[in-house]
């Protein structure tokens, strides 16, 4: 469903999705009642690297501004300024954040369970990527036998 | 690791148990053993009872290992030293492997009355099943020894006790001289109410009489509320108001009796006296410990005791010689040596039931919440607490707070989870978020140790900590609440320990947050950066890339998110205006939003954290009285006008600010009084004020390690292994 709305038109299917209400949002425990009647987009924009919002990130995020609750999954240094413009936001440990601490647990299951849990607390309508998909992004402790150490 | 003598221990005991255990470390370490210590908690106490300071002290000063939480020790000997602690909540996790082992039993199975004191009917199995050794005591007198008799343990019990030892060099020799009028009589106990006799059988033992006054150290207040009015000739003292050495020394006799249903196991507080050559007066039974060193009497019979005392100058220097000399030669931390002789082993291969944990060569985890508040002062006090912890232990930023980045960029690894208030959640709602998402991280971390820095744990936050089961936990939690919050202490009891950042203002502090001041620890105050880590004034200027020879003063009015501030601002705008020597430099952490640059010609922005190293570049401030931004200043002896952020959602920064006026540390001004703020804007240009100002904050020195105080407490608390490079206490 989340894959063809690419293909159809934002617009079009956001005015779908408000007359069809087909996202159950009932799991979604980050959003407030009044959220959950409304539109939510998730965006991964997890290789960020600028301080400031990428032209790529900026450009989603206007897309996507008809949608009532935006949430953008990126490094925490962009918090600021996705709240100024009113966003919301979460986050993921980076992999060379990972590789420093020194943790070797079960990284592979922890962000699986993670980016699921991110998913299912939200309940987006939509989803957009910037840059790798998160899986990707994660590749080298999810699926890279270089990494498992980390695993 | 390898040990002479591992001491499993509840480091919580407030009186003798721990007493006798500070001197054994002494004393082992006096004989060239190794000693080592694995805290354990006693079911007796509340979890977060606070530790026995002393004791701490003395680990700090022998230099006892506390064996890390995966660490497997051997050791020669391991005492379990109290039997309280052979209780089936208590195991050691990475267990130990020692030759032998033995339960310290510091108390008798049962009062006069036959009442246990703490169950006995499974400690051979807990033994076996939880320590792997067979149950062997060691009394710490002949008193406890027969009452292990009288229950059913003579096949346990090992033929030597394990006396308690004192150091003699604590306890200076009182000179017996000429008695004054009148005679000073004392006792000192933990404020238990069988530490001491009825008020009926009192009044006998410490009579009125003008001969007399009976000074008392920790008594209970039950005890004094039986009393319509007290004894004119009774001095009373709170429980370790005072040193018990300088206590004993005020004394010239040393009396002590209990209610009739307590069994005194050692009687660590008459050995103290009869160090100190006390003439003591106790009941009978205490002979069994202390043979002819004491006096013995009837209650009823005591004053007849004193009065012999009183009378008979050379009885009292004989009783004295007798006590000392008495201490000296059984009691002396020299008899250590003997005793562990007396209980050591020939070493034994390890036994096939005893499981080996293989020591893992990672850094133990530290998960620091932090809750989202206003600005960045719980985030900031737990990057210092971080930073005194060092790399032995790894710390995981678990925060709710939007500025998380600020630890991510200090090398930490760092998670954020939103908070219910902007997201307008209800707060069962988010509750059951955040404690998904504590529980999924507490079963991936496996920290030893998490801590939690904000006014109210979170349901979420304490079901997960008490799911997950196996990290010690503390709050950090810095005081002046503005209005009680019954619901935040409440939780207390979820916690091992509950320390609070030191406040230089704590006279006004109305003591919300010590409802139950024996479940706080109190350090100094916690500071990022220290005093002698500043830069100077040139370098830090360069830092900062600002003019080397202008008027600079600092802005730091918060983030402005609970309280208007722009009645300080406009005032500050107009005073820039005036005196065009001066530029304001307004600092923020770099994730806050730059604002409009032309706000003012002299109003410099810029983004940095921490800001502490840099304070010297600034000739005076005007900030709002956050706890970190007040002491920092005060610290760096910058002298500052403090505008207190009234929001009732804040500690009390009203009574900071107007406490450091008062001691002439700072300037303070409401925000709301524009004509104060003008006038104490005019006085910071004053060079004299100014100096005054530095000069009052200069003089408080040596109390601004709290940070490094938190981290050792940690440390034995949470069995964290230390850092190399921290600094020596």
């Amino acid at each position: 469903m989340m894959r063809q709305l690419q293909n159809i038109g934002l617009r079009f299917a956001l005015r779908g999705l408000r007359i069809l209400g087909v996202t159950d949002k009932e799991d979604a425990l980050l959003l407030s009642q009044l959220r959950k009647r409304g539109s939510v987009a998730l965006i991964w924009a997890l290789d960020e690297t600028e301080d400031h919002l990428s032209a790529g990130l900026s450009d989603k995020l206007a897309k996507l501004s008809g949608f009532e609750t935006v949430v953008v999954v990126c490094p925490p240094r962009l918090f600021s300024v996705l709240r100024s413009q009113g966003h919301f936001f979460e986050t993921l440990p980076a992999p060379e954040d990972i590789g420093r601490s020194g943790i070797s647990s079960n990284w592979e299951l922890y962000l699986r369970r993670r980016i699921a849990r991110i998913r299912k607390n939200w309940g987006p309508d939509f989803e957009a990527v910037e840059g790798p998909e998160p899986e990707l992004y994660f590749d080298a402790i999810l699926n890279g036998p270089e990494n498992s150490g980390l695993r | 690791m390898e040990l002479d003598v591992l001491y499993l221990a509840d480091l919580r005991f407030p009186g003798g148990t721990s007493t006798s255990l500070k001197y054994d470390l002494r004393a082992c370490k006096q004989a060239g053993l190794r000693a080592g210590v694995v805290p354990l908690s006693s079911p007796v106490f509340a979890r977060c009872q606070v530790p026995n300071s002393a004791l701490l002290a003395e680990i700090e000063a022998t230099g006892t290992v506390i064996v890390p939480q995966d660490e497997t020790p051997k050791a020669r000997v391991a005492l379990l030293y109290h039997p309280s602690l052979l209780d089936k909540t208590v195991h050691v996790r990475a267990g130990f492997d020692a030759d032998v082992f033995y339960v310290v039993v510091h108390q008798p199975t049962r009062d006069r009355r036959g009442r246990a004191y703490y169950r006995t009917e499974h400690w051979s199995g807990l033994a076996a099943d939880l320590f792997s050794h067979d149950l062997r005591l060691l009394p710490v007198s002949d008193v406890v020894r027969k009452d292990l008799e009288r229950h059913g343990f003579s096949h346990a019990l090992h033929p030597a006790n394990w006396t308690n030892l004192i150091d003699l060099e604590d306890f200076p020799l009182k000179q017996i001289g000429e008695l004054n009028s009148p005679v000073r009589i004392g006792r000192h106990s933990r404020p238990s109410r069988d530490k001491l006799p009825s008020p009926k059988v009192a009044l006998e033992c410490y009579p009125q009489h003008p001969d007399y006054a009976h000074l008392m150290m920790g008594v209970p207040q039950d005890f004094l509320d039986a009393f319509d009015t007290l004894p004119w000739n009774w001095q009373i003292y709170a429980f370790s108001s005072r040193p018990v050495s300088g206590f004993l020394q005020s004394l010239d006799i040393y009396s002590y009796f209990h209610s009739d249903t307590w069994v005194e196991a050692f009687g660590y507080n008459v050995l103290e006296a009869l160090a100190t050559g006390l003439p003591c007066v106790v009941p009978h039974y205490m002979e069994e410990t202390f043979s002819d060193a004491c006096l013995y009497a009837e209650p009823a019979n005591a004053q007849q005791t004193y009065d012999r005392l009183r009378s008979d100058r050379s009885l009292r220097e004989e009783v004295s010689l007798r006590a000392r000399a008495h201490v000296e030669s059984r009691f002396g931390l020299d008899q250590f040596a003997n005793k562990f002789e007396k209980i050591v082993e020939a070493p034994k291969t390890s036994s096939p039931g005893r499981v080996k944990h293989p020591r893992t060569s990672e850094r133990p985890v530290v998960l620091s919440v932090t809750s989202n508040g206003v600005g960045l002062g719980h985030l900031t006090r737990q990057l210092a607490i971080a930073e005194a912890l060092g790399p032995a232990v790894n710390v995981v930023f678990f925060s709710l707070s939007e500025a998380i980045e600020v630890a991510r960029s200090m090398g930490y690894l760092a998670e954020f989870r939103p908070f219910h208030r902007r997201l307008q959640l209800d707060v069962d709602d988010w509750n059951s978020f955040f404690f998904q998402e504590m529980r999924e991280a507490l079963s991936h971390y496996k920290p030893s140790l998490v801590l939690f820095d904000g006014n109210v744990p979170y349901a979420g936050f304490i079901d997960a900590v008490d799911s997950y089961g196996k990290s010690c936990s503390a709050w950090i939690r810095r005081g002046m609440w503005r209005t009680p919050q019954p619901d935040s202490i409440a939780r207390e009891g979820f916690f091992d320990a509950i320390i609070e950042p030191g406040e230089l203002c704590e006279a006004l502090d109305l003591g919300y947050s010590r409802v139950n001041p024996d479940n706080v620890t109190s350090v100094n105050p916690v500071l990022m950066t220290q005093p002698h880590q500043l830069l100077d004034k040139a370098a830090a200027r360069r830092a900062l890339d600002l003019p080397e020879n202008a008027t600079l003063c600092l802005v730091q009015l918060g983030a402005e998110a609970n309280f208007n501030m722009s009645v300080p601002r406009e005032l500050l705008f107009d005073f820039l205006d005036r005196h065009p020597d001066v530029i304001a430099v307004d600092v923020r952490s770099p994730l806050h939003l730059k604002e409009h640059s032309d706000i003012h010609e002299r109003f410099l922005q810029r983004r940095l954290f921490p800001l502490g190293r840099y304070l010297k570049a600034f000739d005076f401030a005007v900030c709002a009285a956050g706890y970190n931004t007040f002491h920092e200043n005060i610290a760096a002896a910058l002298p500052t006008l403090f505008i207190p952020n009234s929001n009732p959602e804040t500690d009390d920064q009203d009574s900071r600010a107007l406490h450091g006026a008062r001691a002439g540390w700072n300037l303070a001004s409401t925000a709301e009084d524009p004509y104060e703020i003008e006038t104490q804007l005019r006085k910071l240009l004053e060079p004299d004020i100014r100096q005054g100002l530095s000069l009052a904050c200069a003089r408080k020195t040596g109390c601004w390690d709290g940070a490094g105080q938190i981290a050792r407490q940690l440390q034995i608390q949470a069995r964290l292994p230390r850092s190399s490079q921290e600094p020596a206490p």
